[in-house]
């Protein structure tokens, strides 16, 4: 029977109805292994649908995607708002804020997670023998887009005051770390920490604490006092297609609905950009941004599902840029009584942690884009590595063994997930879902009842700890394991909070944690906490998703990032 | 046959600018009996009705017919394309698409029917007072009716669905959903309703009534109310398809019902999100809306020459 | 009545029940549980209530909702139709980029209505019961049953994955720039600017979305137009002007057809608002740039300025819509206006 329909594909891609992406996506489909695919692709005729589809080829363009212009296709008209500093919050336009905009600190390779480089800063900071106070060296000869003013150490505390003072969404990098900046002369600040703190070079390199130019940000209304939660407006004028940055490339055009480009800034203080543009074209539909990148209207995809990542690899005329992410995906079990009920109890919680089926996840659902951290603190982070045996893995005798421990009897448990939403790595609640639910209920006495809340209600819900059990994905603020163990271990703060999770052994560590200033003692501090957080599981991270995405093999350089999602510095392309 | 179509805006449309209905002086009668005997002389109402018993029947006969489950997963199984094993393929899931399309007609078809029911009773009792008291309460129940008409239907209900998210059953998504196109579609009913007491208030046997001092609520359930069934089951009718239609459409944007229920509407959101190229996921519960919808318009239409002495025999 | 004083009658009840749309998608959009800042707010960020009353202080939810609601009002009296909580932009600058692109589709989806229900309908009541018959209104009751989403995804499927006449989701070629913006409608836009390239471009794109936004509308004009032509077509006068020996088709084209579109025309009017509804659905599978779509991605994330500006500029439309019928009605026909 297959092999009929086998046969019936393989006349499709000859006869040039299916493209060689739909053809494989197909033939996978059927259950054919990649080799024999490759086979079938190798013997049938090359198709005749690499010609461009209809209405493609027609039409005036105001930019080519020739050698100096990269063009990559995203959904810039749901995810992207803006890129003022003061008030950027979001993932996918972290592309664009990494070339338009500098921090004093940046990691260029986010698989080497711990090689931060300066950026604007010149050297790492000089911090007292107390911890308490960082002195930090701006780099000279740094001129801003637009107006040509040298960047100074006024500009830092304006931008960050600025931060602190708009009260949007990245405004506690700027508020919750340090008391002051100070101007020491032009080109050197100091700043007053609360406490001693060894995340402060990977704080330095989040993107809401980018440099603007002061003076030209006030012209257009821009304010560092407290006024500015009120009447700031300057995040209006970089919305006109306005840039005050200082990085590689300036900001020319700003149409979310259509395009946005940004352009090769000439007094660049470092080396130039082999690239004359850059345009981010808003196309919704993850399938029509590959189509765009297989016709070659587009260099880079933005989106690519699982599904179509292991299609376009098999077909092998683009290549897809892979890397890992640090997002994950997790179960949330309430630790309290109230609403936990049964799941309040910590053996209940580590017997769905052995009842899950991680692997299926990763391999099913994922196709292969993912992988499993033992907890919240996704790899390669400080003790991750370290941690990774002692994480849950599938065993469905222990968890069953655990159950009837409890001695709780029939169990049902209500799974609260947001209605139509995307998990982390672009996996559908309403795939991932069921999927859990049937490896729960694998346990005897164990029954799961599936709970779609609308996106917002079990948002606001979970923020007030209402929920029993519930699935939800974090996404890093910048790439240091304590904005993790933070959140998720600390008594009363962000995701613990919304459990119910309070450890005083978590706390003490996580003080000592961001205090420790050597490597070997704060690693092994890390260590405990995750290894408690897996022993009390009020969390059980499903996956880790490895980020894909489709380009033209004429891209040189392009690699994923797990903050800024694709690093564009020093991309080139063959003609 | 000789049936002279017109769809439901048009039965709105006539029935607010031409308030004529059927004038009977036997009010306690109703037109239902003579019809039947009309209506099964027409083939293509009687096709209709055949369709629509044959979902029913489908849909009552689910759990004995040999069919998958609809809901477990069925890993390795995914996105079948029709097969002889799977006969209208499998989502990506592995369900099997044939088991789930005749599950969906357990929810769609009654949930249809009985929020018409709901809306059409409530509508009809609302225009009937508006009619019949007159005054300042029709001018205030009409107005409303404006207003909930000038909204558009879709964003109204999706609105609804999100608020009844918070009532106590808020998590029941399809009682919500059904909440919404309910709370859309009375209006319709108050003003054909309306229309049909103002012109038969007028009429002698009602004014007798009134005369001999009956009291409003009896003059209205007992001479008027009777009198007016004739274009409201036809409405009725016609608008199960339509009910069924925008409950599908709230759960195709996804403020409806949600996977893995085996609501058509949800079905064709799936198809919708996993990729046009697995043309069964949303075409196989598209036909069975379509098959509905089309169904009820042809009884529909049917119905309305049979319920229509005017046109009876035409 | 006069005339004067039925039409000031007419616009003074479109003002009340603007008015009541207004305060019922406010207290509904109010009523919706979830706080929208939720929406927006990020996890770091959820407990900070400092952050959280700057975000209230911003779109003035710190003020109880009568308040709200007169500021609303207030500014809506100016133009001002708020800030859009999910992309912090006027809600009024977005409709004014989104609701030529649906006026413009809305006007295909008629022109494609008329231009095959007219004819369909014509059809029909020339060949009363005969096979042409029989096909028309096939055609019109498949237009009026189909789900206009299932249809969206169905064309699609068939004209552009499989056969490629068509292109897909968009409306203009990917890349392609819009013409300079004069009327919004990118067609009439084009011709302005003697861009041929983006007009035919245009086309394609509007093709399948406007066919099958107006599929209902092509149905509902076959079949009306088909009954009141026939009775059109019982009627003296027809009767007269065949007894005088008219060809046909005149009788038919000259006399019957210009009473029969009357009524037709009177439904197209209703029917036209309804499309501006149905575009919810259509926009939202062909990635058209309208206020359908615009409303379903900000319904999702409870960003209710941007809803209430949608349902308010819908209703708007369709309550000037039945003004102008009903004024022409009683223009046209002095014993509607005692009603």
């Amino acid at each position: 029977m297959a092999e009929a329909r086998v046969a019936d594909l393989v006349q499709q891609l000859s006869a040039g109805l299916l493209s060689r992406r739909r053809f494989i996506r197909r033939a996978l489909g059927l259950g054919l292994s990649a080799p024999a695919i490759a086979a079938l692709l190798a013997q049938a005729p090359s198709p005749a649908s690499a010609a461009p589809r209809a209405g493609a080829a027609s039409g005036a363009r105001r930019f080519q995607a020739d050698a100096t212009t990269l063009v990559i296709a995203d959904n810039l008209k749901d995810t992207w708002i803006w890129l003022d500093p003061a008030h950027f919050y979001e993932i996918n336009s972290a592309a664009a804020m990494n070339v338009v905009l500098e921090t004093l600190y940046a990691l260029p390779d986010s698989t080497k997670p711990t090689e931060f480089v300066p950026l604007l800063a010149e050297g790492m900071p000089e911090v007292s023998a107390d911890g308490l106070q960082a002195t930090i060296k701006l780099r000279s000869g740094v001129t801003f887009h637009n107006s040509g003013n040298p960047m100074t150490a006024d500009d830092v505390i304006f931008s960050w005051n600025r931060l602190k003072n708009v009260l949007d969404q990245g405004s506690f990098l700027a508020i919750d770390y340090w008391d002051a900046v100070e101007k020491v002369d032009d080109l050197t600040i100091k700043i007053v920490l609360k406490a001693p703190n060894v995340a402060l070079v990977p704080i330095l390199s989040s993107y809401p604490l980018s440099i603007t130019d002061s003076a030209v940000t006030r012209e257009n209304g821009g304010l560092d006092d407290e006024s500015a939660a009120e009447n700031d407006t300057a995040a209006d004028w970089w919305n006109e297609g306005n840039s005050a940055g200082t990085g590689p490339f300036r900001l020319t055009a700003w149409d979310i609905e259509g395009e946005v480009v940004v352009e090769r800034f000439a007094e660049y203080w470092g080396d130039a950009p082999a690239l004359e543009r850059i345009i981010w074209r808003n196309v919704t539909d993850p399938n029509t941004q590959l189509q765009l990148v297989e016709t070659g209207e587009a260099d880079i995809a933005y989106s690519l599902d699982p599904d179509a990542a292991v299609a376009v690899k098999e077909a092998g005329d683009l290549q897809v840029l892979t890397g890992p992410t640090l997002a994950h995906e997790y179960l949330a079990l309430h630790t309290q009584e109230d609403p936990g009920g049964p799941v309040a109890t910590k053996e209940l919680r580590q017997a769905i942690g052995y009842a899950i089926d991680y692997q299926g996840i990763i391999d099913d659902l994922l196709k292969g884009a993912g992988i499993k951290p033992a907890t919240i603190v996704p790899e390669p982070l400080l003790g991750s590595e370290a941690v990774r045996e002692f994480g849950y893995t599938t065993d469905l005798a222990r968890a069953q063994e655990l159950f009837d421990g409890t001695g709780l009897g029939e169990v049902e448990l209500t799974l609260t997930y947001g209605a139509g939403g995307q998990g982390e790595g672009g996996l559908a609640l309403e795939t991932l879902v069921p999927k859990l639910q049937a490896d729960l209920q694998q346990v005897n006495g164990l029954t799961v009842a599936l709970n779609p809340m609308d996106a917002a209600k079990r948002l606001e819900d979970f923020r007030n700890g209402k929920l029993q059990f519930t699935i939800s994905g974090w996404s890093p603020d910048y790439p240091d394991v304590h904005t993790y163990a933070e959140p998720f271990g600390r008594t009363n703060t962000a995701a613990a909070k919304r459990v119910g999770y309070s450890n005083p052994e978590v706390d003490a560590a996580l003080d000592a944690g961001i205090a420790e200033t050597d490597p070997a003692k704060r690693e092994q501090l890390y260590v405990d906490i995750q290894k408690r957080l897996i022993e009390d599981a009020p969390f059980l991270v499903l996956y880790q998703p490895i980020d894909q995405k489709a380009a033209s093999k004429a891209v040189q350089g392009a690699a994923t990032h797990s903050v800024a999602m694709i690093q564009l510095r020093g991309v080139s392309k063959t003609a | 046959m000789a049936t002279t179509s017109t769809t439901s805006p048009a039965v709105i449309t006539q029935a607010r600018t031409t308030p004529v209905g059927p004038i009977s002086l036997r009010p306690r009668r109703t037109p239902l009996g003579d019809a039947w005997r009309t209506l099964r002389r027409q083939p293509v109402a009687m096709a209709g009705l055949t369709i629509i018993l044959g979902w029913l029947l489908l849909g009552l006969l689910a759990p004995v017919l040999p069919l998958d489950d609809p809901l477990t997963p069925q890993s390795g199984n995914n996105l079948q394309e029709p097969s002889r094993d799977h006969w209208l393929g499998t989502d990506e899931l592995g369900r099997d698409m044939l088991s789930r399309v005749i599950y969906g007609a357990r929810i769609s078809l009654p949930s249809g029917v009985l929020v018409i029911l709901a809306t059409g009773s409530f509508g009809c009792l609302i225009g009937a007072v508006a009619g019949y008291v007159g005054g300042w309460v029709d001018n205030a129940i009409m107005r409303f009716a404006d207003a909930v008409l000038s909204f558009p239907s879709i964003i109204l209900a999706m609105t609804i669905t999100a608020v009844s998210s918070g009532l106590p059953w808020g998590q029941n998504r399809l009682l919500n959903a059904l909440l919404a196109v309910g709370l859309v579609l009375w209006p319709e009913y108050a003003r054909v309703m309306r229309g049909q007491v103002l012109s038969i208030k007028t009429n002698e046997y009602v004014t007798a009534a009134q005369s001999v001092g009956a009291s409003s609520w009896r003059v209205l359930t007992r001479h008027i109310l009777p009198s007016t069934d004739a274009p409201i089951i036809v409405k009725a009718t016609l608008d199960v398809g339509a009910a069924i239609v925008l409950t599908a459409s709230l759960s195709f944007i996804g403020l409806g019902v949600v996977p893995p229920t085996p609501e058509w509407g949800a079905m064709i959101n799936q198809g919708f999100k996993k990729g046009i190229e697995f043309w069964w996921m949303s075409s196989v519960p598209g036909i069975a809306i379509m098959s509905v919808v089309m169904a009820l318009n042809f009884f529909g239409d049917g119905l309305r020459d049979a319920l229509d002495p005017r046109r009876r025999g035409r | 009545m006069g005339l004067w004083r039925y039409i000031l009658r007419r616009l003074g009840l479109a003002v009340v029940v603007l008015l009541i749309v207004s305060v019922a998608t406010f207290s509904l959009a109010q009523a919706i549980p979830g706080d929208p800042l939720d929406a927006r707010i990020s996890e770091r960020q959820a407990d900070n209530p400092r952050v959280r009353a700057a975000l209230e202080r911003r779109w003035g939810l710190d003020e109880p909702v009568p308040v709200q609601y007169v500021v609303y009002v207030r500014n809506l009296l100016r133009g001002d139709l708020g800030e859009s909580i999910d992309k912090s932009r006027p809600v009024a600058d977005e409709l004014r980029k989104f609701v030529p692109a649906t006026v413009e589709l809305t006007l295909f989806a008629m022109l494609f209505a008329l231009g095959v229900g007219v004819p369909l309908g014509i059809v029909a009541a020339i060949f009363q019961n005969r096979w042409p018959d029989h096909l028309a209104r096939f055609v019109s009751l498949i237009g009026t049953s189909v789900p206009v989403f299932w249809l969206g995804l169905l064309a699609l499927y068939v004209f552009w994955v499989r056969l490629g006449w068509l292109p897909g989701p968009g409306r203009l070629d990917v890349g392609m720039t819009q013409p300079p913006l004069v009327t919004g409608l990118v067609s009439l836009d084009a011709i302005l600017d003697r861009d041929g390239a983006a007009f035919r471009s245009l086309l394609r794109h509007v093709a399948m979305p406007a066919v099958v936004l107006g599929s209902f509308a092509m149905g509902i004009v076959a079949r009306m137009l088909r009954s009141s032509l026939l009775v059109a077509l019982s009627d003296d006068y027809v009767r007269t002007a065949r007894a005088k020996g008219l060809v046909e088709r005149r009788v038919v084209m000259g006399h019957a057809l210009r009473n029969a579109l009357i009524p037709t025309v009177t439904v197209l009017g209703l029917t036209f608002a309804s499309l501006l509804a149905g575009a919810v659905l259509t926009e939202t599978i062909f990635s058209w740039p309208g206020v359908g779509s615009y409303a379903v991605t900000r319904a999702v994330k409870l960003d209710y300025p941007a809803l209430l500006g949608v349902t308010l500029f819908i209703a708007f439309a369709y309550i000037v819509f039945n003004l102008v019928v009903d004024i022409a009605y009683g223009i046209l026909d002095p014993r509607i206006r005692i009603g």
